[in-house]
């Protein structure tokens, strides 16, 4: 009896429409107090710490069927620590959110960092993560190609490919999103130390993946599938597409994990009557939204 | 669960103590033989049938058999609700038999009280079994019911410990358990989808049945496969001396049944047929194509033959078939779906007396469902086209065979054993999909062909005549498609001990194995429900229970139970959230959608009934909390199951006025389930670390979500409805009839079906709308008078 099951509804038609009826429930009171919308991903190798800060809003009353995103909250007490290091974040008002250079606030593998927002009229909200330490022996296995027709004189060229990995966590479980981008080199200081990284774009994430047992540091995907540009004939070697083509892996911490696939499956679910509805996850105390970490590792496809 | 550990080695410890003890027993004779029914000479089980402090039952087939001291006086009395009593006197030397006949008395005269002096098998106080409910089949068809449709399942929904799934419909929720861990078995045929109409009417036609009744925890070893209750109906066997008509007209459908005599004395027949005919009438006056059509049916047959004097045949079998269509066409949405489900089965059970201590029943059963439901949408919005489909197929097959040995040894003991094995066959298949492109769900069906076996060994054991003890122990067994194979031992014990006064402390422990699993979208028990076995990776459901209860019969027509339980469920399985279909055929991944978990349960029941007199009736009390935790739903934190009712509160009561007039009131009071409602609502922007979502990042972020909080966390004003109902007799030549008012929701309580959230535009000015979400709910049954007319003759 959760709300509204399309499915049941579709199939109570005949016998709803000979006795039932509806009514609006205005006694019915949905306590719903409002509460900060926090959104933070802690990566070493980006260029800012950028915290969006939003409020959650009422399911009914005024205003409850609007759509768009409502106002930030400006007036946040916005602070990240580690240890005894600590940091207030200013806001941004070109940005919409709390925002400061990497290189003002170390950002380490391994190291777990606190996050806390508090403005007048709302609980104030915390949470924590702890960035992933990066993988090592990062290895790819090729398959063949395959092309996957979408228009006429269009494919999608996709590669086989099995990644493996040795994890560095002991004792941890370990999450990971594998998937494609367009990178590019990026040279960038990161911690005082001038370097290259490859900056993706039009990344698309091919499978979520988890790791059953904590003690297990071999890793390897099943094959899979990485986009690697288009062509306009079945089997044209001519593979064109709109810069290098990266395999990605993102080591991530739990909540970031938890938080993209219930982001990606409501979003999927959602508009398909016949699914399962499924409630988003959130590690902020007192709040909602995430504070997740993350470190990137990527291969040439 | 260490109890049951400790219950475990006491139980053998028993059982290996009471075998020592029945050797040792002296001077005593069976007495043994048939109960039947005057008028029609069809078998009566359940007549308590009791002499010097002992007593017994009669079986399904009437047949008693009871220890008693050789060479002594013995008065033997017969009971039965709805029969006059009878006692018979003799002397036993030797084993003997003693067939007897009962008539039927005429109960809603007169106001019988008989202050109990003696014991009986049928007293609470008296029986080792805990835990377990009997209605009489006469009171369910006074009880006022939906739309004037009587329902054996719905009156037990009336029962402590049992709740319903929500209004109106016929799914059954045992103590913390899930529907599909019902055994429920028609003339011992285990049926899968006991539902007509998407779960509002049972599959059982009131006129055939004879008896019904409910455990829910202290299970004897004898029954299995089931985790939370066994709910057991007997057909009726036609009359064996005169052939009888008899039928019934109601609102939705109508029924007959015709029994009578194969060979005069010796067996007899029986054919009930139930239709509901709202499509017929649709189809009569429509010209056209209807939106909105539908039907059920059902049939019941059954035949018994005496073969011989210890030789016994019953051939039974049932078949039914629910079909619907509907279309709707909205300016925004247009749905189209097709449903029908069906199932049949049939059982040949013979049983053999060897001696007038030994009994063998052997039966062949066979019970198959099927359903196909699909269903789909289309929705217009602003130039866009977005299609859904579901496609859901289900079949299940089942063979089996079941022997039964009972034995009576000494006067101490009555052993029971047993084997079955069967035969499953599983077909699910289902998949949904956006597009309107999704395949054949044949092509995503799944052949599961798989055996289940089991075993057991009972001994209800009398040490001292004021302690009874059931110990058993049952060994199961489960061979998967892929050849994985399963092994369960299942121990069982229920002590009694009555204590002067009649009453009675129990207490049972029972460890049960499940093979099959329910997969469930809605709970109420829709044809989308999918049936799949246990398979090397969904391992089969177990359950340990506890309970402790208090027995008091306070005259010979009406007892108090109070019991306390307490259960665990493990390796039950659900939808995982965001499951979208079952393709069966992509080399298992189907399993991925899938999410397995725990549940707990624990309450207690207070329940004081009258079965017998001029008023009959019982009033049911049931405190519980039932919590669940699975490892991909709510994250995997533990959260109230759907079905936790706090309060739970039944009166029924019947009152005969006079031999013409019967009224009937029935008020039930609940915490409502708990629902998974949205609280607020937010924004998610979707900063750089969603960009891995790429270029469709905009398409799962930058959007508002809904706040759910925890799941199943919110509650609905308590659930409440009054039913009233008025029988008018009639007896003539022969003929009876009666005409029945009942109104059901008399103070027209709305009652929430389903609640969501609509958002209306709330601006005066259509060029600048404004919206806001609006909570409403859907009331399924308000206020709603029925009439129904029975024949007789």
């Amino acid at each position: 009896m959760k709300i509204m099951h399309s499915k049941i509804i579709a199939l109570l038609l005949p016998l709803g429409g000979m006795f039932g009826c509806v009514q609006e429930m205005k006694d019915i009171v949905i306590e719903s107090n409002p509460k900060l919308v926090v959104e933070c991903y802690l990566n070493p190798a980006d260029e800012q710490i950028k915290v969006v800060v939003n409020q959650s809003r009422p399911i009914l009353g005024e205003g409850s069927g609007s759509r768009d995103s409502g106002e930030p909250v400006r007036t946040a007490a916005v602070v990240l620590a580690s240890g005894s290091q600590q940091i207030t974040i200013p806001y941004h008002p070109e940005l919409h959110a709390y925002a400061i250079p990497t290189r003002q606030f170390r950002l380490v593998a391994g190291r777990t960092y606190t996050l806390k927002v508090s403005t007048k009229g709302f609980a104030p909200a915390m949470a924590s993560c702890t960035i992933p330490k990066p993988v090592s022996v990062l290895t790819f296995r090729d398959g063949k190609l395959t092309y996957v027709q979408e228009e006429k004189n269009l494919y999608r060229v996709y590669r086989k490919r099995t990644l493996s990995w040795v994890s560095n966590q002991t004792n941890q479980l370990g999450y990971y999103l594998v998937g494609n981008g367009v990178g590019n080199s990026v040279r960038w200081n990161a911690n005082g130390k001038d370097t290259t990284v490859i900056a993706l774009n039009k990344t698309a994430v091919v499978a979520f993946l988890t790791n059953s047992e904590k003690t297990k540091k071999n890793f390897s995907t099943p094959q899979l599938d990485f986009l690697v540009g288009q062509a306009s004939k079945n089997n044209d070697p001519k593979i064109v597409s709109e810069g290098p083509m990266y395999t990605f892996l993102y080591h991530v911490d739990p909540n970031y994990y938890q938080f993209m696939e219930s982001v990606k499956l409501q979003r999927e679910a959602g508009g398909n009557p016949f699914t399962e509805a499924v409630p988003i996850y959130s590690n902020i105390k007192n709040g909602l939204g995430i504070f997740g970490a993350c470190v990137v590792h990527v291969k040439k496809l | 669960m260490k109890g049951i550990c400790f219950l475990r080695s006491v139980g053998v410890s028993l059982f290996l103590c009471g075998m020592s003890n029945a050797v040792a027993q002296r001077k005593e004779c069976i007495l043994s033989g048939y109960v039947k029914d005057t008028q029609t000479g069809h078998a009566l089980s359940g007549v308590a049938v009791s002499a010097q402090g002992r007593g017994t039952l009669s079986d399904a087939n009437g047949y008693y058999a009871l220890s008693l001291p050789s060479d002594s006086l013995i008065q033997l009395a017969y009971t039965l609700l709805g029969y006059r009593s009878r006692t018979v006197q003799l002397r036993l030397r030797q084993d003997a038999r003693q067939e007897v006949s009962l008539s039927p008395e005429d109960q809603k005269l007169r106001e019988v009280i008989v202050k109990s002096t003696a014991s009986s098998p049928d007293q609470v106080s008296e029986s080792v079994q805990m835990s377990r409910n009997f209605i009489p089949i006469e009171q369910i068809q006074e009880i006022p019911a939906l739309l004037g449709e009587k329902d054996v399942v719905k009156s037990l929904q009336l029962m402590p410990g049992v709740q319903k799934g929500s209004e109106g419909s016929t799914g059954m929720y045992v103590r913390g358990g899930g529907p599909d861990q019902n055994l429920v078995t028609l003339d011992g045929i285990p049926l899968y989808h006991t539902s007509h109409l998407f779960g509002f009417f049972s599959l059982f036609n009131g006129d055939a049945i004879q008896s019904v009744s409910l455990i829910k925890g202290g299970f004897p070893a004898r029954y299995g496969g089931r985790l939370s209750s066994v709910i057991e109906m007997q057909m009726k066997e036609g009359d064996r001396q005169n052939v009888h008509v008899e039928g019934g007209l109601g609102l939705i459908s109508s029924r007959l049944t015709v029994h009578g005599p194969l060979q005069k004395s010796k067996s007899s027949f029986l054919i009930s047929a139930r239709r509901t005919y709202a499509d017929l009438i649709i189809g009569a006056v429509s010209k056209g194509p209807v939106d909105q059509n539908g039907y059920f049916y059902d049939l019941n047959a059954k035949l018994s033959f005496d073969l011989g004097p210890k030789d016994y045949l019953l051939v039974s079998a049932y078949t039914g078939r629910d079909d619907f269509i509907y279309t709707t066409k909205g300016t925004i949405t247009k749905e189209r779906g097709k449903a029908f489900w069906g199932n049949a089965a049939g059982t040949i059970s013979w049983k053999h007396q060897f001696t007038n201590r030994l009994s063998l029943l052997t039966s062949g059963q066979f019970t198959h469902f099927s359903s196909q439901v699909n269903l789909k949408r289309e929705i217009s919005r602003e130039g866009q086209k977005e299609k859904y489909e579901l496609e859901n197929n289900s079949f299940i097959r089942d063979i089996g065979l079941k022997s039964d040995l009972e034995w009576l040894l000494g006067q101490r003991h009555i052993l029971r054993s047993g084997v079955q094995v069967t035969s499953h066959l599983f077909r699910p298949g289902t998949y949904a999909d956006a597009g309107g492109n999704i395949p054949s769900v044949s092509s995503v069906a799944w052949n599961s062909d798989t055996w289940e076996a089991a075993a057991y060994l009972e001994d209800t054991y009398t040490p001292i005549p004021r302690l009874k003890i059931n110990a058993g122990f049952r060994y199961s067994a489960f061979r998967t498609a892929s050849n994985k194979d399963y092994f369960r031992p299942e121990p069982r014990l229920a002590i009694a001990y009555t204590f002067p006064r009649h009453w009675a402390v129990k207490a049972s422990a029972a460890e049960m194995n499940q093979y099959v699993h329910l997969l469930q979208n809605s709970g109420i028990g829709f044809p989308t429900d999918l049936w799949i076995p246990a398979t090397a990776r969904t391992r089969p459901q177990q359950s340990r229970q506890l309970a402790l209860g208090l027995a008091k019969d306070l005259r010979s027509d009406v007892f108090l139970t109070v019991e306390g339980f307490y259960k665990t469920m493990s390796r039950m399985v659900a939808y995982r959230e965001g499951a979208t279909s079952l393709a069966f055929s992509t080399n298992g991944d189907w399993e991925d959608q899938l999410t397995h978990g725990r549940g707990w349960s624990y309450g207690a029941e207070f329940l004081i009934q009258k079965k017998k007199g001029r008023f009959t009736g019982w009033a049911g009390y049931t405190l519980s909390w039932t919590q669940q935790q699975f490892d991909k739903l709510n994250f995997g934190r533990k959260f109230w199951a759907r079905y936790d009712r706090r309060h739970d509160l039944s009166l029924v009561g019947v009152y005969h006025l006079n031999s013409r007039i019967t009224a009937s009131a029935s008020w039930v009071y609940g915490t409502s389930p708990a629902l998974t409602l949205p609280q607020g609502q937010y924004w998610i922007t979707g900063s750089s670390g969603l960009d891995l979502l790429g270029g469709e990042k905009d398409y799962y972020t930058s959007r508002i979500f809904e706040e759910y909080g925890q799941r199943n966390g919110f509650r609905a004003p308590a659930y409440q409805h009054l039913d009233v109902g008025l029988q008018f007799h009639r007896k003539k030549r022969g003929f009876e009839r009666t005409w029945e008012l009942s109104i059901y929701n008399l103070y027209n309580y709305k009652n929430p079906f389903m609640y969501f959230l609509d958002t209306v535009n709330v601006s005066g000015d259509s060029k600048k709308p404004k919206y806001e979400n609006r909570l409403k709910q859907i009331t399924l049954f308000p206020i709603l008078p029925s009439i129904s007319y029975q024949f007789k003759f």
